[in-house]
């Protein structure tokens, strides 16, 4: 389960994340949605370990950020909002560039299968040939290699084309319930949010998100 | 490390030119420097005309210092087509060693030994004429020596002999060893100082020094490449701590630097005929930890890709004029200039400690902060 209480996240004086708090069971979906500059990456980004909030507290599976961030981050996999990927490399040696960093070991079948789970068949292809949509899917298969528990995805699906956008959803959707792991995401793309999410966060307390979503009958948590 | 370098390998597969390219760089480019700087020397020597009438072992010694010096090229003709070939300007200026040259000298006589020719053209008779009177000094001195010790022996019946050769050898070897021979000559009229040829060798890896500075510099830049990509976030996420991660990259990258400062050193024993002395690795070794080091802590004040290449010729261009790799620079400065410049030592064929140290500290203190701040 993760654990979030009342965090705060300011990088001016005014904050960005203000006194957050809310917790997610294992095999949850959660979407992330807020306009532009809401805070959303930042959240991510606390979630993820790579920033620290100001205040608060946070754990995962009752390990505390605070003091097991070692033990936590080998359990956390993050698709950042840029894609981090080697360019120059074709998607094979992306994919075991970071394996053998990993902490999880693959063989070379896994990790095609990984591709292949995430309709990525360009295995020998340059990374800068491929198109916005495929290195996308690149971006997020390298993150799952080490079969993170949770799992934080920064608008993953941006310029991925609809019918790849359904085979990603259904792969997380698929992760989330069969391996019980916990997904967390930020999409701009409400039909998306509304298909996949179990629960939706609204950062900002904007009541333009709210109206739009509460028509769905999901479970909304304004903060 | 197994992973470290597999992962490096798949990241500089992709570069395989580019970095040969910077590899080599100063292995060639060291190469091609000294094989030019002789030709050109060769090409500039000052042709002079020598009449040997006096076939005295003196007589013969001095055409060698000549000839060593790097000054001349000593053309041995008898004195009327000496005279002719003057005429044509073929040669700068004619000298001739009287018959008699040694006995005069070991009796003391000093005048009439010599005598010369010039043409309206002969602009370095002048300093030709100077380095032969100093060497003739020399020679004679030692030649003096000599004889005087034979004399003695021959006096004194000692049963031990020395031939005139060996004491004539001694004592230029102890000439040698304090140094007394290291003085400059220069043309008054052109401001060039040519040293003695014994100080000469060091200027290959002075100018190997002066390149591999260049070349480490060019090939830290993935450090820059690296901070501003967006897979350092993955890092976050790998097995290895930060610290140990870019340790390993450090390592690795030193592992393949001296393997090619290896090569440069097998390649200028046989090209360049510099010398195969095992010492003199460990001198190549702590230098080239030094610029691992120190070349990765520099690297990180830059953000920009063209800025740091500006600066690393720059400082390339600095350093090598303060080290006096290509210029020679005063010996009683050394000493501080090991202070200041991290070429220093190595120039002076000295182990490089004092920066190795100090890049030891700087990137411990870098990786600690790196690492604290992915905590
Ligand atoms: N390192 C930083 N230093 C200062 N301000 C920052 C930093 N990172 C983010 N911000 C500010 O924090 C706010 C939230 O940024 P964040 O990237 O989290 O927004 P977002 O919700 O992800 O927006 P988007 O939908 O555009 O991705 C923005 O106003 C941004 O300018
Ligand atoms: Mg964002």
């Amino acid at each position: 389960m993760l654990d979030v209480q009342s965090i705060t996240k300011s990088y001016t004086k005014n904050p960005i994340l203000h006194n957050l708090s809310f917790s997610v069971m294992p095999g949850e979906i959660i979407g992330l949605v807020g306009e532009n500059g809401a805070g959303k990456s930042t959240l991510l980004r606390i979630l993820a370990t790579i920033d620290k909030p100001d205040n608060g507290s946070i754990s995962l599976n009752n390990l505390s950020y605070e003091s097991n961030r070692k033990k936590v981050r080998k359990t956390i996999g993050y698709v950042p909002q840029d894609i981090a990927v080697w360019e120059e490399l074709t998607v094979k040696e992306n994919m075991h560039f970071f394996e053998r960093l990993s902490s999880e070991a693959k063989n070379d079948d896994q990790l095609k299968e990984l591709c292949l789970e995430m309709n990525l068949e360009k295995w020998n292809e340059s990374v800068k040939n491929l198109s916005g949509g495929m290195k996308r899917k690149l971006n997020i298969a390298i993150t799952l290699i080490h079969n993170p528990k949770l799992l934080l995805l920064d608008e993953p699906t941006v310029g991925i084309d609809l019918k790849s956008k359904k085979e990603i959803g259904s792969y997380l959707w698929k992760q989330a319930k069969e391996q019980k792991r916990i997904i967390m995401y930020t999409s701009h793309d409400m039909d998306e949010i509304n298909e996949l999410c179990d629960k939706v966060i609204c950062i900002g307390k904007d009541s333009f998100y709210e109206e739009i979503l509460s028509t769905s009958g999901k479970e909304i948590i304004s903060i | 490390m197994n992973d470290i370098l597999y992962t490096r390998l798949l990241l500089w597969k992709k570069k395989v030119p580019t970095m040969l390219f910077w590899l080599v760089f100063p292995i060639v480019g060291t190469c091609l420097f000294i094989t030019t700087a002789s030709t050109i020397e060769e090409d500039s020597r000052v042709p002079i005309g020598i009449v040997l009438e006096d076939k005295s072992e003196l007589a013969t010694e001095l055409i060698n210092s000549m000839e060593a010096s790097r000054l001349v090229e000593v053309y041995l003709y008898s004195e009327q087509q000496a005279l002719y070939e003057l005429e044509k300007y073929e040669l700068d200026s004619v000298f001739v060693i009287h018959e008699g040259f040694e006995n005069a000298i070991l009796s003391n006589k000093r005048n009439k030994l010599i005598s010369s020719y010039q043409t309206e053209l002969s602009f370095a008779y002048s300093p030709v004429k100077e380095m032969i009177v100093s060497l003739v000094q020399e020679e004679s001195g030692r030649a003096k020596a000599a004889h005087f010790i034979l004399q003695m022996n021959e006096e004194y019946g000692n049963s031990e002999s020395f031939t005139w050769n060996e004491i004539n050898e001694k004592s230029k070897q102890v000439q040698l060893d304090e140094n007394l021979l290291n003085t400059s000559f220069s043309y008054s009229n052109t401001n060039d100082i040519v040293e003695n040829p014994s100080l000469l060798s060091w200027n290959t890896w002075g100018i190997w020094a002066i390149f591999t500075l260049l070349s480490t510099l060019f090939l830290m830049d993935w450090v820059i490449r690296e901070k501003s990509m967006a897979v350092t976030t993955r890092f976050t996420f790998i097995k290895m701590t930060r610290f140990n991660y870019y340790l390993k990259i450090i390592l690795l990258y030193f592992m393949l630097f001296f393997l090619f400062d290896l090569i440069s050193f097998v390649v200028f024993a046989i090209y360049l005929n510099e010398d195969f002395s095992t010492g003199f690795l460990f001198v190549i070794l702590t230098f080239r930890i030094m610029l691992c080091l120190l070349m990765f802590c520099l690297v990180q004040c830059f953000k920009k890709i063209s800025s740091f290449y500006g600066f690393s010729i720059m400082l390339t261009l600095i350093l090598a004029v303060i080290s006096g790799a290509i210029i020679p620079i005063f010996p009683p400065l050394n000493n501080l200039m090991e202070l200041i410049n991290p070429l220093q030592a190595f120039l002076n064929g000295k182990l490089t400690v004092l920066w190795s140290i100090i890049g030891l500290i700087t990137v411990a203190l870098i990786l600690l902060r790196k690492e604290k701040s992915n905590a």
